[in-house]
């Protein structure tokens, strides 16, 4: 239980050290802060499917439902940070190119990211028995765990993109950042991934308590 | 105050809404599963 206060205090010193230091992109101003949430949310929206993608490989192996709950509690995670990285983009591109959404590269591979993840809870709708479902979702959601990292880090830099691609590192491999903003960022990604640990967990205990009372739904009444 | 300050408070605010509402599910869940 710790862990989640120091989250929630951790959290609490990132939006203050993110406001208060110096703006980290001279010519961008103020707006550049939104850096510091941004990023980590996408982060974690990756790590999230990542983690999903494991279980969905634990599920295949072992045919253990529970793989498949905490695979499912952990998509449901990552889309809702991945929502957060795609809505605090694409504020950000309204302030530095001047509109919301221009199927940027990077906007375009989040939002297919974002529709790869809404189609598998619509797969888990559509299916009603619970092997099954559990089956074709494990394969779904390893096949989505492959594609992320190409969607996430390899296709954005394949095409020409206005997305900043020197924000941690510049061209020349040295690190870009002060050391209070790249220590503060270095915060906001940890802190992100604790929050994403936090979410995840009570994503599953409600899930196992969903499947108990529909369990004695079923069997019981 | 400027405008950046105002952002923080309410970042801040907001922020402190949603961890006390992730302790209160933390609750919950607890009294569910001891149930």
């Amino acid at each position: 239980m710790w862990w989640k206060y120091l989250t929630g205090a951790a959290m609490a010193g990132v939006i203050v050290a993110a406001f208060m230091l110096p703006a980290p992109q001279i010519q961008i101003g103020d707006a550049s802060r939104i850096f510091f949430f941004h990023v980590p949310a996408a982060l974690a929206g990756f790590v999230a499917f990542v983690v999903a993608a494991v279980y969905g490989a634990v599920y295949l192996k072992t045919r253990n439902l529970v793989a498949d709950r905490r695979a499912a509690a952990s998509a449901e995670v990552g889309l809702t940070f991945s929502t957060i990285a795609l809505i605090s983009g694409a504020i950000f591109a309204n302030v530095t190119w001047g509109v919301f959404w221009n199927w940027d590269p990077r906007e375009t591979t989040l939002l297919a990211v974002l529709l790869v993840y809404a189609a598998y809870f619509a797969l888990r709708q559509a299916v009603g028995h619970p092997s099954t479902r559990a089956r074709l979702s494990a394969v779904y959601i390893l096949l989505g765990g492959v594609a992320a990292p190409f969607l996430f880090f390899v296709l954005p830099r394949m095409y020409v993109s206005l997305h900043p691609r020197d924000t941690l590192v510049s061209g020349g491999g040295e690190f870009a950042m002060t050391l209070p903003v790249g220590l503060t960022f270095g915060a906001a990604m940890v802190t992100y991934v604790l929050l994403y640990l936090w979410l995840f967990q009570l994503a599953d205990r409600a899930g196992r308590i969903k499947e108990e009372l529909d369990y004695q739904r079923e069997h019981v009444l | 105050m400027s405008s950046n300050y105002m952002v923080m408070i309410v970042t801040l605010i907001s922020w402190a809404g949603l961890f006390l509402y992730l302790l209160k599910v933390e609750r919950q869940l607890k009294k569910r599963e001891r149930q």
